[in-house]
Order: structure tokens, then C-alpha cells, then sequence
């Protein structure tokens, strides 16, 4: 059972038939299918980018429970010699050649995270020339006519995309298209046998999450966040991130675990960024004089620039000279050496 | 190491382009019209370059010699840097070159003359300064310098211009075809160096700290003007310690006082570059915090830490013997 709701999304009912064939896929609009059994929505989403893209949005908006998109279906070589027909490739990078774009080939690409070497090129137009094959053959080994937007819908949407696609002809070789539509049905078996065989089998059997697996610690949901934020990008356990000697000290306490979490925050921020908390500190004492005695300091918060604004009320004329005192007696150079670098550290 | 080499007609016949091709015999060679045509065309992804590298051949356009930002090099002297390539074969963690060329591709200009003649040309325009020349602005000066075959020509060129100053930048260990030249007073190399931790951890495929060492020794042994930068410094909380060590080792080998300048800067980004770095190297924890917006919209360490570690380390260069007029501060 495959826990990652994921939606197929192919160009044409034939690239797709064998899995609308062999699956329980239930209509759920116009080429729009869902199997309950292994939890895959199919979508067939018509040729070229745009259709991709606009199907693929809505699919996505629509049931916001998806959580990965797979982009199969046939795409033609771009250069033979490096690929043969009914190869099933894995593809890295997508450009995309947006006609109306003087630049031709578009700026923007998308990568997956596949580990092959094979990229593909979107074309919104089809390929009715070598030599514009030839062109594109300067980018990607590969074209096809819709998964630039997928990829696309996926990035706005933050889904995670796969592309994987079977070399059906080549650019090269305009005279095979009539030999692709016969092999269609081939094909799609061919995708299905891969998909079930080998994509498959990778899909994790939970959506990797952040796990604060200690006891002894009492956290709130923005604490948490706050936690994920201080470990290494892609810590799942925190247990494995944070240091033991650390951990051992705040749990060996008396406190609340609501304090622990407290200190395990301030401990992790501080050996981080153990400068910044310092700075932070002389930032303070400087200040303080002022503070101290009423004077609300307004300054750089960026530290770029050591300007000063102070302000202060009063109704008391004790209060006056207070505060008069302590402006007159705040150690302006002490506060203009920390922009030179003055830190006790 | 290159996949395919993109070669623009113009330059197709020239020896250097020949020179090149048989050094890569079996690679595909694809015929352009120009460079700019497919180089950035698309934006090829910068961690791309571990695995497939293409190489162009081609002539610059444009403005061959640029004026350099300020700040860029020693005070009280124009600075110019051309560019004779694009990119680069090691993988800096900070590299701004992620965030600046829309391809990690590597690209060889190989019209010198042309480039040369500019250089003349804005020397000229300062008859009564020294004026200062950058090479290695978009790469690495030395690294490729054995294939690109560039450094006679413009050794050759500088020669001819005593008054003018050529600075060769590189992180590489790659000597042989600088040793085969004959030095000149007003052609350094500047190596740019980092302790070894620290090399090992943010310059990733670049020689380690002891053979770039030992390349500057052999330099120095054979009478070529050396350089340092200590850019960019990275906060570690041994940096102090770290540089301390990197100097002694330094100086057990060369005199710092043969050295001509030291530059010093701190880790800085421009916002386009920071968010790649952040993209395509997220574990490296001392590009998340305490970065700051600055002066000159540069994502940067707030001003008391850069000119603490600035201090430390221009300290620790004066214990190690450098004099303070061999100091200046790279972009501050």
C-alpha cells in the first residue's frame, strides 16, 4: 500500500491505459481517476505545457493530500547514439522552449531528484524540423511537451515531482511518428511494469517528518518549529542531532520540563551562533545605563550603523535629573568601539 | 573531466582552440554561433557541474577590462579586471559564481590580443598612476591555466607595461606552466587561502592548504611576486586559533615580508548568491545565522563581528610579521 498519495499524470489516454487497465482507478471528473487500493490519482492531462500545467494546479488545489507527482509517458530523443527507443529514463533537469520567448530555450528549469545524467527540454511547439532538434540537442538529450508544467505546478505548490519517460523516436527521425502510435499500448506496459517494479518500491512508506523523540522536555508547536530550525536542515530525530553531554545537563535539572525547553532552545541557539548571543549581551550592557533609568533606546538592529535615538517622558523632576545623570555619564566610545570590533569575547 | 565541448566558429581554427581539442580527443564538439547563444540560455543548476561539465570556446564581447568595485583591492590606485573565462572547476561553497552565471559551465575566451589591446588601452588612460589589472574574477586564474594556455601572452603584454600591475588570483596549486615564465616585478600571484579545516569543509575540490603552500614556495623560489588573500574569513569558533596556525605554517615556509599585500574580507554575499548557497548547500550551519542586510544591500555578518574578526586576523598577521601598510581590508 503506497502511503504517499501520488498523482500520475500522463499526456494521452494511450500512454496511460495500462494502469487505468489494471488498476482499480475510479472516475473522479473528466481524465481525472483515483484507485482507491493504492492510493494513485491518474490524470490524463492532453499535450503541451500548458494543459499540464493548468490540470496539474487544479488536480493539486483540488485535493491538497497529494503529496508527489510523477510525470510519465513517451518523449523523443534528441540525439541517437546516447539513447535507444523503449529506454526508461529518469530525468534530472527541465528546460523549456517557449516559442514566443526571443531568448528561445526559457530560463527557468526545475530539477528532480533523480540521479541520472539525462535532462529534457519542454517544447511548446512540436518538433517539425531537424535542425530545431539539433538546437535543443545543445541543452538536453530529450524532448517532450508537457513536463515543464508539471514540474512547474510542483514548485509553486511545494510537491515533489519525479519525471520518468520512455524514448519513443527520435526528433531526428520525423518519420517515426506513425511507428510511436502502434507501440503505444506496448509502451504503457512497459511504464507500468517500471512504475510498480521500480518507482514504487522507492516511495517512503511515511512523508519524512521532524521527530523530537526525547522525554523530559515539554514543547509547544512554535517551540518545535523553533528546535527544527536550530538542527541541521534534514535532522528527522532529534535525538540524533543534539549533543548527548547537552542533553544530559538540561534533563539531570529539577526544572519544569517547560524550563528545559526553555534552556535546550537558548543552548542550541547559543552554540549555533555563539557570537551573535555575546554581541547580543554587550549590546545590552552598553545600554543599560540608559535603560536602566527610563531612556527608551531605539538603534540599528542590524548593527550596520551605531546610530543612536533615545527618547524618554517624565513627570517627576526627580526623573529629569536621573536621567540627565545617565546620558551624561553613558559611555558613548564604548558603544562606537563595538562597530570597530571591540568585543569582549 | 568535460562532457562536450561547445566551440564558437570564429575561434574553431585558432592554435589555441586546436591545442585544446587534442588535449580532449573523444569528446563531441558542437559548432556555435556564439557562446551567448547557449551559455545561461537555460539555467542549468550549480551542484550540476559534479557530474556533467560542458566546455565552450569562444571570444569575449563587450567590455573586455572592467573597472573593479570599489574597495576591491589596495587603496590610492586604479583597478581593472578583465575576463578571459567564465567559471570554474572547484566548488567553494560561498562562491558567488553560483549565483552569477546562470550555468556552471566552463567557458575559455580565447581572444587575447583583443583583451590585451584594451588593457593598453585604459593603461593609457592613467599615464601617471600604477594601475592595477585583475585576472580571475569569474575563475580561477591558474586552475585550467595548463589547457587555456593564456599566461605567456599576458606575461608577454605586462612586460611591455612596467608601470602597469598584473594580479594572477587562484586557490590552485596548478604552478607548471607559471614556473616555465620568467618572473616579473609587476605580475603577482595571489593565492587565496583559508586554514585547513576550513578549506577542507567550504572549498570543496580545491587543493588542500599544504600543497597551495608549497606551490607558493616554489613561486617565491623562483623569484614571482606572491600575494595573499585571507578571503573570505568564515566564523568558527576557533577561527583565531585556526588562522594562528595557518600563518605559523605559512610562515615556516615563506617570509611574510615577500609577501606584497594581504587582503582580509569576510564572507559576504549578494542576496541572489545567499539564496543559493542556503539552496544548494543547506547542512553547512555557518551560512544561517547572524546575516545581515548591510551597507551596501550585501548579505554580510553585522558591522561589530566583521571588524572583530577583521581585527583578530590583522592582528595575528602582524605577530606573524607583516607590516601594517602590507594590510588592506577586501570590500569594507
Amino acid at each position: 500500500m503506497i502511503t504517499t498519495p501520488t498523482l500520475l499524470c500522463f499526456a494521452h489516454g494511450l500512454e496511460a491505459k495500462a494502469f487505468l487497465q489494471n488498476l482499480d482507478f475510479q472516475p473522479l471528473g473528466t481524465e481525472f481517476y483515483h484507485s482507491t487500493s493504492k492510493d494513485l490519482y491518474l490524470s490524463v492531462t492532453g499535450e503541451g505545457p500548458l494543459k499540464a500545467l493548468s490540470q496539474t494546479l487544479q488536480h493539486l488545489t483540488q485535493h491538497p493530500r497529494i503529496r508527489k507527482v510523477v510525470n510519465m509517458g513517451l518523449c523523443g530523443g534528441l540525439s541517437e547514439g546516447s539513447q535507444s527507443i523503449g529506454d526508461i529514463l529518469d530525468v534530472r533537469t527541465i528546460y523549456s522552449d517557449r516559442p514566443d520567448d526571443e531568448q528561445g530555450v526559457q530560463f527557468h528549469s526545475f530539477s528532480t531528484n533523480a540521479e541520472s545524467r539525462v535532462d529534457l527540454v519542454t517544447a511548446w511547439r512540436r518538433i517539425t524540423s531537424i535542425e530545431k532538434a539539433q538546437e535543443l540537442a545543445r541543452f538536453a538529450q530529450l524532448v517532450d511537451r508537457e513536463a515543464w508544467g508539471h514540474a512547474y505546478a510542483c514548485k509553486q505548490l511545494s510537491r515533489d515531482f519525479q519525471c520518468k519517460k520512455i524514448v519513443s523516436d527520435f526528433a531526428t527521425n520525423l518519420e517515426q511518428c506513425f511507428e510511436v502510435r502502434a507501440k503505444a499500448l506496448e509502451y504503457s506496459q512497459a511504464l507500468f511494469e517500471h512504475y510498480f517494479s521500480v518507482i514504487e518500491p522507492d516511495f517512503p512508506t511515511q512523508p519524512p517528518e521532524f521527530d523530537f523523540d526525547i522525554k523530559g522536555f515539554y514543547l509547544t508547536n512554535q517551540q518545535l518549529s523553533q528546535i527544527k530550525k536550530l538542527l541541521p536542515e534534514g535532522t528527522k530525530k532529534a535525538s540524533l542531532a543534539i549533543d548527548t553531554i547537552l542533553l544530559a545537563g538540561i534533563l539531570g535539572s529539577e526544572e519544569h520540563p517547560k524550563k528545559r525547553t526553555q534552556r535546550l532552545i537558548e543552548a542550541l541557539r547559543q552554540s549555533q551562533h555563539p557570537l551573535e548571543d555575546r554581541l547580543q549581551n554587550q549590546v545590552n550592557q552598553r545600554l543599560q545605563p540608559l535603560t536602566d533609568q527610563g531612556w527608551t533606546v531605539t538603534f540599528d538592529r542590524d548593527l550596520e550603523s551605531p546610530r543612536l535615538e533615545i527618547k524618554t517622558s517624565f513627570d517627576r523632576p526627580e526623573e529629569v535629573q536621573a536621567r540627565s545623570r545617565a546620558l551624561a555619564s553613558f559611555d558613548i566610545q564604548s558603544w562606537l568601539r563595538l562597530f570597530e570590533g571591540e568585543l569582549d569575547v | 573531466m568535460f562532457d562536450r565541448i561547445f566551440i564558437e566558429q570564429e575561434v574553431k581554427d585558432l592554435p589555441a582552440t586546436e591545442k585544446i581539442l587534442r588535449t580532449f580527443p573523444d569528446l563531441p564538439i558542437t559548432e556555435i554561433d556564439q557562446v551567448d547563444k547557449v551559455f545561461g540560455q537555460v539555467k542549468k543548476p550549480y551542484l550540476q557541474k559534479r557530474e556533467t561539465l560542458n566546455l565552450f570556446l569562444g571570444k569575449k564581447r563587450g567590455q573586455l577590462v572592467k573597472e573593479a568595485p570599489e574597495a576591491y583591492g589596495a587603496a590610492g590606485a586604479p583597478h581593472y579586471y578583465f575576463v578571459h573565462a567564465y567559471n570554474c572547476i572547484y566548488e567553494c561553497q560561498y562562491c558567488y559564481l553560483q549565483g552569477y552565471f546562470h550555468s556552471p559551465d566552463i567557458v575559455l575566451f580565447l581572444n587575447h590580443a583583443e583583451i590585451a589591446e584594451e588593457i593598453h588601452r585604459v593603461a593609457d588612460q592613467h599615464p601617471d598612476q600604477t594601475v592595477w589589472f585583475h585576472a580571475g574574477e569569474f575563475s580561477d586564474s591558474l586552475a585550467l591555466s595548463h589547457l587555456s594556455g593564456e599566461l605567456d601572452f599576458y606575461f608577454d603584454c605586462f612586460k611591455k607595461r612596467p608601470t602597469a600591475k598584473l594580479e594572477l588570483r587562484t586557490k590552485s596549486a596548478n604552478i607548471r606552466e607559471l614556473l616555465k615564465l620568467e618572473p616579473a616585478p609587476n605580475i603577482i600571484t595571489s593565492f587565496s587561502l583559508s586554514p585547513d579545516k576550513a578549506s577542507k569543509h567550504f572549498d570543496l575540490k580545491t587543493p588542500p592548504l599544504k600543497a597551495r603552500l608549497a606551490a607558493m614556495k616554489a613561486l617565491s623560489d623562483a623569484g614571482h611576486p606572491l600575494a595573499i588573500h585571507l578571503d573570505p574569513i568564515i566564523y568558527q569558533p576557533n577561527f583565531i586559533e585556526a588562522y594562528d596556525q595557518m600563518l605559523s605554517q605559512l610562515t615556516n615556509q615563506i617570509d611574510l615580508n615577500r609577501i606584497q599585500y594581504i587582503s582580509l574580507g569576510v564572507v559576504r554575499f549578494t542576496k541572489d548568491v545567499y539564496r543559493e548557497v542556503r539552496n544548494n548547500y543547506p547542512q553547512t550551519s555557518e551560512f544561517r545565522g547572524n546575516f545581515k542586510t548591510s551597507f551596501d544591500g550585501k548579505v554580510r555578518y553585522d558591522r561589530p563581528t566583521r571588524m572583530y574578526i577583521l581585527n583578530q586576523v590583522k592582528a595575528l598577521c602582524s605577530k606573524y610579521g607583516a607590516s601594517e601598510d602590507q594590510i588592506y581590508l577586501c570590500m569594507e
